[in-house]
């Protein structure tokens, strides 16, 4: 229940590009955080060595970067709770997180952030299996306290229900708890976390999907009396929420300095970062983690055209925006020689979605047939202008350690890429004919390939079917997928299915397609609709499910298949990666066969930066805003 | 608004003499008493129209609003005619110019047929490879006479034809702006009337209320509605009306009404037997309709601003209005681009503004002719 | 006088109870249950829910789900939790952002009267010269520009052309950077200066009336006195720690407040015009003439000061264009008051944060009304002798 509302809340605050959010927090601690793998621990010697010499290029300044909505908090138990969850609080407050373990970018590679060596496997201990962690020595919180395997556990703790004696946080920190699977943490030793399972945890919870190695650690030593006081109270959650979070010490870049409701928030560089002057290899680029700027500052903008203005004029260095910048800003910033622009593949998708409670959208010949009808490569291609690529499985091709290219085209094919249109007029027709469909007028191909358009489509239980109702967001909000609504009423209509785009407010449509019941079941009552999803974590993808699965917290088209349910729990329980990365091309499958949803199209991301800065790479799935402007390695450009 | 209670008040008594037809001269003396009225309308029409041309800023607010009235016609002729609706339709119609290029890896040598792969990343989508030819289309693009297509006025940022968008607007700012005038004139003629006439209790809470609405600000309740409810074109000029006619407009009347209750005339229908309705009807709402019609001017101003604002926020869910042309250029990264891109901009803000102006030249050129006073020396 | 106000007061009070039932009633009228449209948000656990249920008396019967919502408001100042800024309530965010909305509704009035009525009552004098059309058109022209537009071009123009104003926000982040005052704070402070120095004035302006009996030596002195008060407020900051940041918050709101102001301007100009037009026929200023009274004292004294009436009353309808002008201010310059606040709450559909900004808006309204009948009834001679 409660994972359902968590879930519910992320769709609201991805609002813009449908559904963001999502584990932008989870992955935010871990997503600059560098491995440590190669070099030696650099928390050995954190503060020996000197700011200015260590930087590449000098000394950078203050690192100012522009967000669009207030930072609401500096308390890092809201930031990741449902309550505070949006992206803007995260950009601000995750960089001053760390995690035992994390996903590094660019090269979406899962490994030790604050742990020494690789994640090893649990091991059985009579029922209950044990998996093992151990703190690089050394790390220090920001206020010079030692970091310890009891942070960690004191973490978990205190997030975890109250039936276990938690505060009972919600959202993100429900995903890094596993409640239902961790049955206790503890501190065996200082720098040792023994994490109990009630069974053999997959990859999904102990491993690149998220759970404990990926919670953020929380400083035992400020939070202990401000959470032992909440657990007094009628309302533990709402009073730790509440409580400031500003003196709190910190473990990653940058430390809490100062917030400005409704103009700016600022952090210092922390001097005592875990991976101060760490050489780091990821995705082929080497860099040295700083960070070497002297502060940093989050102003916000009310709106893209001012922060471009901003941006040109040297007031601000990065904007910070998950949908990224429109594209309407390109010709000012290439006219100006100061500022660069970037394209780089999200991690998500645009789609059509079905609701499978109701006819004909629950017959697979009626899908078919409308999805043999969409010539996405047309829709991209001319209609939306090459601004967009077609998509024909879930998974995002930058997500380069999980996409199968084989398999991928291998399901464009099935899934009528590259048809021409006489060809997926015959083809749907062929597919509704055998699925018993007739028509008042049916459409008709002539000896010459000639089309006449039909009218009036009659199901197989011989009832007209009415009006088809597509529900998309408006054109003001996104014209990209009021155009493909558009043009999928029409090539509907050609073939005698009434289907009516609808174009509806952003807010409502997640009223409508996400509403539930007394029970927190979806309702399920529309026909069709047009959103997006952003995705949470690339390196081990763990939405299929979410999405699809019979009880999946985000199945609001009631889509449901044993085959499926059944791929996904082998996805869950997987112990290597080949076994989740079969299990999950296994979904991929099911999915292009039974089409819950018909994955659409997708755009880039586009940002902009001033070049008074310098990244180490700039080429990383979802851009730089993904990994929050990267501070802990941004310099002074040469 | 430039109108105060008492100039309002004088004028209507002169018009409301000669309006009720007392004197009646041999001329009239044998014909039907419609005619007589008519006759005295006609007389007094061309009397107001006469003071009225020469208010030149009037008379050049009029020939704005004919102007706009002559584009808002134009539109469902040119698309009948000349243009393509596949090219030209203010919401669905497309053209741009394709450029075809072939991507290179590094610095195109040739830049009309080459791009780099940066550059073709950026312009499309981050899945191009070095090596494809790809089509690049130019929108926005500018104001050209060329081509087999003309944009006269360029295209938006989804290569649609900013003339045609702005000449369908304005069919559609004229129907919100009437639909909100006459609900505001209908409304507060009959609350002003029947306040005024029948005083007392029905005169005070009308009134309250009148003082309520006019408190109520209008632009927040009615940014609060359109996201309580899905709102169309007709129940905005509707609500514009209604919040309008019970609010300020009212109370104007009322003082007007008022003023042609205490005339003799009235007291002369009363004695004759005339009912309260006769009366009402028959006397007062015909003093006050002159004003009215001044007082529906500004309606339409107010209303067509309104709407422009509201769907510049993207709140109404209406197929395309000038408010939607802006709104457009700020969703796609226009807004504050300046003069570089002034044909995303400027028609749809100009054209807003200048039919309000017009309007509102025209109320003003009203007021001038009812208030002699404001008529310079 | 008092007695006066105090009738207005509880005529205000008793209007905006209707308002308040007014939106309550439109809350009502939205399909489904009310419960879901002001707790039902997902990312309240349950327990809050039932508590918040309880709190604003959503469990009970109708009629006293309507007595605990007015009463929720007047004496708890309680109207929910935000859903989008949860677990913070309606009214502390409104809180925050009141002073902010506040600076900016004063100042533009204020800017847009003084302006105004100057012009005015200036070009109403001197009739028929190219200025005075001019004058007229572009006040017409202001009056009917389309505001948003109207408002980018400013920004665009001054703050990015020429680069004079800072592009939008209300203080510069690197100033106030560890800065050891709240932004509130001193917003707050520049608010009660302006009132107490407004207030000083106008007290010490009627002790002049009183004492003064010649015309020109109340004039001087009056002149003589707006330079003390104007003196006295730059000396107040000029000497406080604060001064700085006073200043950049200043230096932000300039610009939104002349575009805001110049809108509202152009309305009050010609209605001060057609005024002035109206007073300059009567019968008393003829007698000033014969009097052989200066020109100015006859403008000022005698016809400005009636013709101000209808202007006063007028301060309603430019209250409803500031608060409307507001939202698109805020919003295109990035200026985090309430309007901002209320139209981002209706983007991410937190109805109860949204309702709130307009209650809120309601009593702005209110309160603008009741200064502009107290105006009216200092400055009309027949409510003072009544």
């Amino acid at each position: 229940m409660a994972m359902m509302s968590a879930t519910t809340r992320w769709l609201r605050l991805g609002a813009l590009f449908a559904v963001v959010a999502m584990l932008v927090t989870a992955c935010g601690p871990s997503g600059t955080s560098p491995s440590a793998v190669a070099s030696a621990p650099a928390s050995q010697a954190p503060t020996s060595e000197p700011p200015a010499s260590e930087g590449p290029t000098g000394d950078l300044g203050t690192y100012k970067l522009g967000i669009f909505q207030d930072v609401e908090t500096d308390n890092q138990w809201a930031s990741a709770d449902t309550s505070q969850n949006t992206v803007w609080n995260a950009y601000f407050l995750s960089p001053m997180t760390g995690s035992l373990y994390g996903t590094f970018m660019p090269g979406i590679e899962f490994g030790p952030v604050m742990a020494d060596g690789d994640l090893q496997p649990t091991v059985a201990e009579g029922d209950k299996w044990i998996g093992t962690m151990k703190l690089r020595s050394g790390m220090l919180w920001s206020d010079g306290e030692p970091v310890t395997a009891a942070d960690v556990a004191f973490t978990w703790h205190t997030v975890v229900s109250k039936d276990k004696g938690g505060v009972e946080l919600l959202g993100p920190w429900q995903d890094f708890a596993d409640e239902d699977v961790v049955d206790n943490v503890e501190a065996t030793d200082d720098l040792t976390v023994k994490v109990t399972y009630n069974s053999q945890p997959g990859l999904a919870v102990w491993g690149p999907g998220t759970g404990v190695p990926q919670i953020p650690i929380m400083p035992e030593h400020y939070w202990k009396d401000i959470v032992a006081d909440a657990l007094t109270q009628d309302d533990p959650r709402t009073v730790l929420l509440a409580a400031s979070g500003a003196e709190a010490p910190s473990l990653g870049a940058t430390m809490f300095k100062d917030r400005q409701a409704g103009s700016f928030a600022a952090s210092d560089p922390n001097p005592n970062y875990y991976d101060k002057g760490a050489e780091i290899t990821s995705g082929g680029v080497t860099w040295t983690e700083g960070p070497y700027a002297t502060a940093f500052q989050y102003t916000l903008y009310g709106g893209q055209d001012a922060a471009v203005l901003a941006l040109a004029n040297g007031e601000v260095d990065l904007l910070l925006n998950p949908l990224g910048m429109q594209r309407g800003f390109q010709d000012q910033v290439k006219e100006n020689k100061d500022l660069t622009a970037i394209v780089n593949p999200t991690n998500g998708f645009r789609f059509l979605a079905f609701n499978h409670s109701r006819a004909p959208m629950s017959d697979h010949y009626f899908r078919d047939a409308l999805t043999a009808l969409i010539d996405k490569e047309f829709l991209t291609g001319n209609l939306l202008q090459g601004v967009a690529f077609p998509l024909y499985v879930i998974l995002p091709e930058g997500n380069v350690n999980w996409y199968n290219k084989e398999v991928a085209d291998q399901l464009a094919t099935e899934g009528y890429a590259g048809l021409d249109t006489a060809t997926r007029r015959k083809t749907a027709l062929d597919l509704l004919t055998e699925g018993k469909y007739t028509w008042e007028t049916a459409p008709t191909i002539d000896a010459d390939g000639n089309f006449t358009p039909g009218s009036g489509i009659i199901g197989p239980d011989g009832k007209k079917i009415g009006t088809l109702r597509l529900i998309s967001p408006t054109a003001s909000y996104d014209p990209l997928r009021a155009t493909a609504a558009a043009y999928i009423a029409g090539v509907a209509q050609d073939m005698g299915i009434d289907v009516v785009a609808v174009p509806t407010d952003f807010g409502k449509i997640i009223d409508i397609v996400f509403a539930t019941n007394d029970k927190n079941e979806y309702t399920a009552d529309y026909d069709m609709f047009i959103l997006g999803y952003s995705l949470g974590s690339a390196a081990f993808p763990t939405f299929h499910c979410s999405f699809y699965c019979t009880t999946g917290d985000s199945n609001n088209t009631k889509y449901s298949s044993a085959a499926f349910d059944a791929a996904a729990d082998t996805f869950n329980k997987a112990q290597t990666i080949e076994e989740a990365y079969n299990a999950m091309w296994e979904m991929e499958k099911l999915i292009a066969k039974d089409k819950p949803h018909v994955p659409l199209f997708d755009t880039g991301i586009l940002e902009f930066y001033s070049n008074r800065v310098a990244y180490p790479f700039t080429d990383t799935l979802s851009g730089l805003q993904f990994i929050n402007g990267n501070p802990s390695a941004v310099t002074a450009a040469k | 608004m430039t109108t105060t209670k008492d100039q309002g008040a004088d004028h209507g008594a002169a018009t409301g003499a000669v309006a009720a037809g007392s004197p009646a001269s041999d001329a009239f003396a044998h014909q039907p008493l419609w005619k007589v009225r008519l006759a005295l309308w006609r007389r007094s029409l061309g009397k107001t129209w006469g003071l009225f041309r020469e208010n030149k800023m009037g008379m050049f607010g009029l020939g704005l609003i004919l102007l706009f009235a002559c584009m808002a016609i134009a539109h469902p002729i040119l698309m009948a005619t000349v243009w393509d609706p596949k090219i030209y339709d203010p919401v669905t119609g497309y053209s741009a110019v394709e450029l075809q290029f072939v991507i290179v890896e590094g610095e195109p040598t040739d830049p009309s047929t080459q791009i780099s792969l940066q550059e073709a990343r950026l312009r499309l989508n981050p899945t191009v490879k070095v090596g494809q030819t790809v089509t690049i289309p130019v929108q926005p693009a500018p104001p050209s006479l060329k081509g087999p297509n003309p944009h006269l006025l360029g295209t938006d940022p989804q290569g649609r034809d900013i003339l045609s968008q702005l000449l369908y607007s304005t069919r559609a700012a004229f129907f919100l702006g009437a639909v909100a005038a006459l609900t505001t004139v209908l409304i507060a003629t009959t609350v002003g009337s029947i306040a005024a006439y029948f005083g007392g209790f029905i005169d005070g809470s009308l009134m309250r209320l009148s003082d309520l609405i006019l408190l109520m600000p209008l632009l927040p309740v009615l940014i609060l509605v359109s996201a309580l409810f899905e709102i169309n074109m007709v129940m905005l000029g509707l609500m514009i009306g209604v919040l309008g006619g019970f609010g300020g407009v009212a109370i104007v009347l009322k003082a007007q009404a008022l003023s042609v209750k205490v005339k003799s005339y009235i007291d002369a229908a009363r004695v004759a037997g005339g009912t309260h309705w006769h009366i009402v009807l028959r006397h007062i709402i015909p003093n006050v309709l002159p004003l009215s019609f001044l007082y529906m001017m500004f309606g339409v101003t107010e209303a067509i601003a309104i709407e422009a604002t509201l769907s510049f926020f993207g709140l109404l869910n209406v197929p395309m209005t000038w408010g939607i042309m802006i709104n457009t250029a700020q969703n796609n990264g226009y807004l504050l681009s300046g003069t570089s891109y002034w044909w995303l901009l400027f028609p749809a803000g100009l054209a807003v503004t200048f039919l309000c102006f017009g309007f509102f030249l025209v109320g003003r050129g009203m007021d001038e002719v009812i208030n002699p006073r404001l008529r310079a020396r | 006088m008092l007695k006066f106000f105090i009738g207005r007061l509880v005529q205000m009070v008793i209007l905006f109870v209707v308002f308040l039932s007014i939106v309550w009633l439109l809350l009502q009228l939205m399909p489904g249950d009310i419960s879901d449209t002001l707790i039902g948000n997902p990312d309240i656990p349950m327990s809050v829910r039932l508590e918040l249920k309880a709190r604003l008396g959503l469990d009970q019967p109708l009629l006293q789900q309507y007595i605990t919502y007015i009463t929720n408001f007047f004496f708890r100042f309680d109207m929910g939790v935000s859903f989008s800024r949860f677990p913070k309530d309606v009214s502390a965010v409104l809180l925050e952002a009141l002073p902010r909305t506040l600076v900016l509704f004063l100042s533009s009035t204020l800017f847009a009267f003084w302006l105004g009525f100057k012009t005015g009552k200036l070009i109403a004098w001197r009739r028929g010269g190219r200025s005075e059309q001019f004058l007229i058109v572009s006040g017409v022209f202001l009056q009917t520009v389309f505001y948003p537009w109207f408002a980018i071009v400013m920004l665009w123009l001054f703050g990015f052309v020429f680069g004079w104003f800072p592009i939008g926000r209300f203080i510069t982040a690197e100033l106030w950077l560890g800065a050891p005052f709240e932004a509130n704070d001193i917003f707050g402070r520049l608010i009660w200066t302006v009132v107490i120095a407004s207030v000083a004035y106008g007290i010490a302006r009627i002790v002049i009336g009183r004492v003064a009996k010649d015309l020109v030596t109340r004039e001087r002195l009056a002149m003589l006195l707006g330079l003390l008060v104007v003196a006295a407020v730059v000396g107040y900051w000029a000497v406080n720690p604060a001064a700085k940041f006073a200043w950049d918050i200043v230096h932000h709101t300039i610009l939104p407040v002349i575009t805001l102001g110049l809108v509202a301007f152009g309305a009050i100009m010609l209605l001060t015009r057609a005024s002035m037009l109206e007073t300059l026929g009567e019968d008393y200023i003829l007698t000033a003439r014969a009097k052989g009274l200066p020109d100015n004292v006859i403008r000022d004294r005698h016809a400005a000061r009636n013709a101000m009436l209808p202007v006063a009353t007028s301060l309603v309808l430019a209250l409803s264009f500031v608060i409307g002008g507001g939202i698109v201010t805020e919003t295109i310059f990035s200026w985090p008051g309430m309007g901002l606040l209320f139209l981002q709450a209706i983007n991410v559909s937190d109805i109860p944060l949204a309702v709130g900004a307009l209650a809120i808006t309601g009593v702005l309204a209110l309160v603008g009304h009741l200064v502009a009948d107290v105006l009216y009834a200092v400055l009309d001679p027949r409510i003072r002798i009544a």
